[in-house]
């Protein structure tokens, strides 16, 4: 094993390197033959979604997927909680020689590499701490709201000289370990980072961003070549970051997400931005507020529990940079990281109607996890948001994919009308039992739904915080390949997979697609060889 | 079904929960539960979060925001009782706030106040006949929500912010606590039908969630109700369905379910809320036999009592005052009666006479941010000369609303006289929402539609006024208010929602 020091020396060497300017960049990488990674939740610091570099996949052959192999973990499950999503890196020395490989966490600090061709699991790695258990209670039984645990999806950082990949992984005791990809062991000593209901995290050059809930902490944040690793916090007085994707970082290096619920009150010591889109900078060494946005209904939105909940994903529109939100009100916020919510704080650039959610429910309907963009060959920009429940009566899209009762995907394109920019509705997909975040891969909509039951209060036993009340309810979860253009239905797993899950996430990389569930199973779908 | 112990142990959480429920959930103040607001019948909302003089007399800012026909049938002048509110409940469609409305054939609404949408319907399967007279005229006529004994001081979103840090709730959603189960009791709806059955009605759904228990006579003419510390107190009115006059109580966690009745002299328990609990959960009613009435809780036995000269003409109000509980009643004499609660028999002090002749009088009271205890009356007719009120706001022939400060004045207490309010026909019982007092012309078979009007409480002046925004009159129900809004239910079923629209 290297030294540490070491370590920290080969990744200084690194510090520009940053997933942003990966995928910005050479020409080089787009005509590499070699596969190419997914490196963090969403793909980029953008949290696209994107796989820009997949190059199997496309819309002619997405119908012969076919189910290559599942992969046990017996991970146990805290509350809802079970495998986040799949990474992967295209090429990594191992042991067992130069692999494709995938990582992924499994909620109770368990951390495995796996080979993605035979689905083999490569090492695993768990961490034991005071406090992980509790004497006498099934972790299935834990409230959902606050199951414990690495509810964070890890992230991999570039190559040391030495070519090895670290994982950056948060453990439910808040320390930060850094793993080599390659066999599993520490590249160097664990540190204190932060606990809490951590979400994926987000690397951009030396700085690890975590965002939170329930840690007095909406973002937190590292530079992993200070010595002291003195970790920065800043917390918007709100219920805390609920975006699947963690945090998602601007051009300026503002890290952004939504708050969750709770009041808005920028008067208040110290000040509150519940229900809103903050962004958050490095400033020496502390987290300082840059900018943010909140909707004008926030009293609604808090009254309701329909506060903006998702990861917002930022991208490049004619040049100028801009930024998309949404939550379980159910509209889309674009917004410009430059200014926000303009000088009130509280205008947006544009935002659309309410596009679901008309029972104005905070369990069963919104949008959720995060949204998703991609730019089309013509240079049209697409938004996407996964949603639950029904669409809105009074919303329509111009193409429609059959009833919608239980969620799907929401498809918007960006246009200019009167000089203004403004989200058009373009397709909402078929139904599917609780819409998740999408991966788009070569014109194709990678979605699924979770099958998951997400009420938590019920007729006959009000609310309830056990997660097996839920987890019982539970029926399967389901892929559905659309074409990016229609929404048009072009692949479906079906019934192959059997369980559900819950604030997980799908990968597509290298002509696979990859989603864990609740029983720790993760499955891959592929192309037959 | 839920067995019988099961019933007994969750309806004893109903009262643990009434309070609790409201806190978890709430993501407002206070909840006007039970009819006149609390269970000392004070017609007080303490703090709202967008109702203030300042804004419901910006032009433009109060307005009618939804109007809602029922499907209710009246039965003669009786169709829908006042409105009660939930404020915030976790439900399984979502957070609601709701407003719970009995209608006279039997029917308990809850609306989606914020949304104006029907969230359950519940028509009580009644095997009485309905729509006996004017005077008893059967059905149902009264609801009530579990209500804390006294109403806390915990502000509402008028109120001072809770401190940071987050609320234990956020963007995956959730309620704050562990109230599971309970949570529906804590919120339940308590409906007596025509058939003199009380149900407890799941507030998500309607659904009974216990077994009816049989607590009066059918086509009794229930008056008003309050569920305190699991117990259902019932006051009924002028022998209807030959069910006595007189206050009911019921504990409803008791595995033999009884009703205990304290019946009156003779006369009729008065007013349209009663009972009155004080803060030691003292219940006191007043009736048309002169008679004020202190009876223990639970078992109704006599404490104390008062007899006056004359009937009384409303029902009373309780409030501490200076370390005192006061008793306050209007008489058919034209006066307040004001009583120190823990010895009725002694000095009692009456106010001047204000109105020629109240045969119905009803009262509100409230403290203000300065500690003054105003005492807001309706008053039928002209105003009594024998009264001089400092500040008046036109001439009164129809009506007014009348307002008082009790006094200390060097230990002794004075009922000050302090503004009469421009005329109001038929006024019904006043309501006070934040230093702001609101009062209804009730109308009437060929008198007219029922009218609002915001006035200053600090000095009658009329703020605002609804005008012809209702085409009915008001008979069963009265006002209620919460959460930045006011609710009128008119003789013709409908139910009004005046306020300052929230931005969804």
């Amino acid at each position: 094993m290297t030294r540490p020091t070491s370590f920290l020396a080969a990744l200084c060497c690194c510090a520009a390197w940053s997933m942003s300017a990966q995928r910005a960049g050479s020409p080089a990488q787009s005509s590499n033959p070699s596969p190419s990674d997914w490196l963090t939740d969403g793909g980029d610091n953008q949290r696209t979604g994107w796989a820009r570099d997949e190059k199997i996949l496309n819309k002619d052959n997405v119908k012969n997927l076919k189910l290559t192999w599942t992969m046990p973990t017996e991970n146990q499950p805290r509350a809802l909680h079970s495998l986040m999503p799949v990474l992967v890196i295209g090429q990594l020395s191992t042991p067992g020689g130069r692999k494709q490989v995938g990582i992924v966490n499994g909620i109770s600090d368990n951390l495995y590499a796996f080979d993605v061709d035979t689905g083999k699991m490569l090492w695993h790695r768990h961490w034991t701490y005071e406090g992980q258990a509790q004497a006498g209670v099934d972790p299935t039984h834990l409230g959902f709201l606050r199951p414990g645990g690495s509810s964070d999806t890890p992230v991999i950082g570039p190559p040391d000289t030495q070519g090895r990949r670290p994982v950056y992984f948060v453990t439910g005791d808040g320390l930060l370990h850094i793993v080599n990809a390659a066999v599993g062991e520490d590249l160097e000593p664990p540190f204190m980072f932060h606990a809490g209901k951590g979400w994926s995290l987000n690397l951009v050059g030396n700085v690890l961003w975590m965002a939170n809930t329930y840690a007095q902490s909406s973002l937190a944040a590292v530079r992993l070549n200070d010595p002291q690793h003195k970790v920065m916090n800043f917390n918007a007085g709100s219920g805390g970051a609920w975006g699947r994707r963690g945090a998602v970082i601007d051009s300026a290096g503002t890290a952004w997400t939504t708050t969750g619920d709770g009041i808005y009150d920028p008067t208040s010591v110290p000040p509150r931005y519940a229900n809103s889109v903050i962004g958050v900078h490095v400033v020496g060494d502390e987290l300082e507020l840059k900018d943010y946005y909140t909707p004008t209904n926030w009293q609604w939105l808090q009254k309701r529990d329909l506060d903006p909940n998702n990861t917002p994903t930022i991208f490049t529109y004619k040049g100028r940079e801009l930024m998309a939100a949404s939550g379980k009100e159910c509209r889309v916020y674009l917004l410009d990281p430059k200014s926000a919510g303009g000088a009130d704080h509280q205008t947006p650039m544009y935002k659309t109607p309410l596009f679901c959610n008309e029972e104005v429910d905070f369990q069963d309907a919104g949008s959720w996890g995060a949204l998703s963009t991609w730019e089309d060959t013509d240079g049209t920009r697409w938004i996407l948001a996964p949603f639950w429940g029904p669409v809105h009566s009074q919303f329509k899209f111009p193409i429609t994919n059959g009833p919608v009762t239980d969620g799907g995907v929401a498809a918007f394109k960006l246009e200019e009308r009167d000089g203004r920019l403004q989200l058009a509705p373009v397709w909402v997909s078929r139904d599917m039992k609780r819409g998740e975040p999408v991966i788009i891969a070569n014109g194709v909509v990678f979605g699924y739904g979770s099958g998951e039951e997400t009420k938590q209060s019920f007729p006959d036993l009000g609310l309830q915080f056990d997660s097996t009340i839920r987890a019982g309810k539970g029926s399967h979860a389901t892929i559905y390949a659309l074409d990016a253009r229609s929404g048009r239905e072009l692949w479906s797993s079906g019934d192959q997979i059997k369980t559900w899950n819950h604030f997980s996430g799908l990968t597509v990389a290298n002509g696979r697609v990859y989603l864990g569930t609740y029983d720790g199973v993760l499955y891959s779908f592929g192309l037959p060889r | 079904m839920p067995g019988r112990s099961t019933v007994r142990a969750i309806v004893c959480l109903a009262c643990t929960l009434a309070a609790g429920a409201a806190r978890a959930q709430g993501r407002g103040g206070q909840n006007w539960t039970t009819y006149e607001a609390d269970a000392q019948r004070s017609s007080w909302v303490r703090t709202d979060p967008r109702i203030s003089r300042e804004s419901v007399e910006k032009p433009g800012s109060f307005q009618l925001i939804w109007k809602a026909k029922l499907d209710n049938q009246s039965l003669q002048l009786n169709s829908l009782t006042e409105a009660l509110l939930l404020n915030s409940i976790i439900s399984y469609k979502g957070f609601k706030s709701l407003a719970f409305i009995g209608g006279s054939a039997g029917n308990v609404y809850a609306i989606d106040y914020d949304l104006n949408r029907m969230f359950w319907t519940r028509r009580l399967n009644t095997s009485t006949t309905m729509g006996g007279t004017a005077q008893c005229p059967g059905g149902l006529t009264a609801i009530t929500r579990a209500t804390p004994l006294i109403q806390g001081s915990t502000a509402g979103r008028g109120g001072p912010p809770p401190a940071p840090p987050a609320p234990a709730r956020g963007g995956g959603g959730g309620g704050g606590g562990g109230l599971q189960m309970g949570m529906n009791l804590g919120s339940a709806v308590y409906a007596i039908a025509g058939d003199g059955s009380v149900h407890v009605l799941n507030p998500q759904t309607g659904q009974d969630l216990s077994p009816p228990v049989k607590m009066l006579g059918p086509n009794a003419k229930v008056i008003g109700s309050v569920l305190v510390d699991g117990v259902l107190y019932a006051a009924t009115a002028d022998n209807c369905g030959n069910v006595p006059s007189g206050v009911w109580a019921m504990d409803l966690g008791a595995t033999a379910k009884t009703a205990v009745n304290w019946p009156t002299r003779g006369g009729s328990v008065v007013g349209h809320a009663a009972p009155t609990l004080g803060a030691d959960g003292t219940v006191y009613v007043a009736t048309s036999d002169g008679d004020i009435a202190a009876l223990q809780p639970r078992t109704l036995t006599l404490k104390d009592s008062f007899t006056a000269g004359s009937p009384f003409a409303g029902a009373p109000i309780a409030f501490e005052y200076k370390g005192r509980q006061m008793i306050v009643a209007a008489n058919k004499d034209g006066r307040l009666y004001v009583l120190d609660g823990a010895s009725l028999k002694g000095p009692v002090l009456q106010s001047g006479q204000f109105t020629a002749g109240a045969s119905d009088s009803a009262l509100a009271s409230w403290e203000a941010a300065d500690g003054t205890r105003w005492i807001v009356a309706a008053s039928p007719g002209p105003t009594a000369s024998e009264t001089k009120f400092p500040a008046t706001n036109g001439a009164v022939t129809n009506g007014s609303i009348v307002a008082f400060k009790l006094l200390d004045q060097n230990g002794a207490l004075a009922v000050q006289p302090a503004w009469s309010s421009r005329d109001i026909s038929a006024p019904a019982s006043p309501i006070v929402v934040n230093g702001v007092v609101f009062a209804l012309a009730g109308g009437g078979p060929g008198a007219g539609s029922a009218v609002l009007y915001a006035l200053d409480g600090a000095t009658g002046k009329e703020l605002w006024t609804s005008g012809t925004a209702m085409t009915s009159f008001v008979h069963s129900g009265g006002l209620s208010a919460g959460d930045g809004q006011v609710y009128v239910p008119t003789y013709d079923n409908t139910l009004y929602a005046f306020g300052i629209p929230l931005e969804h």
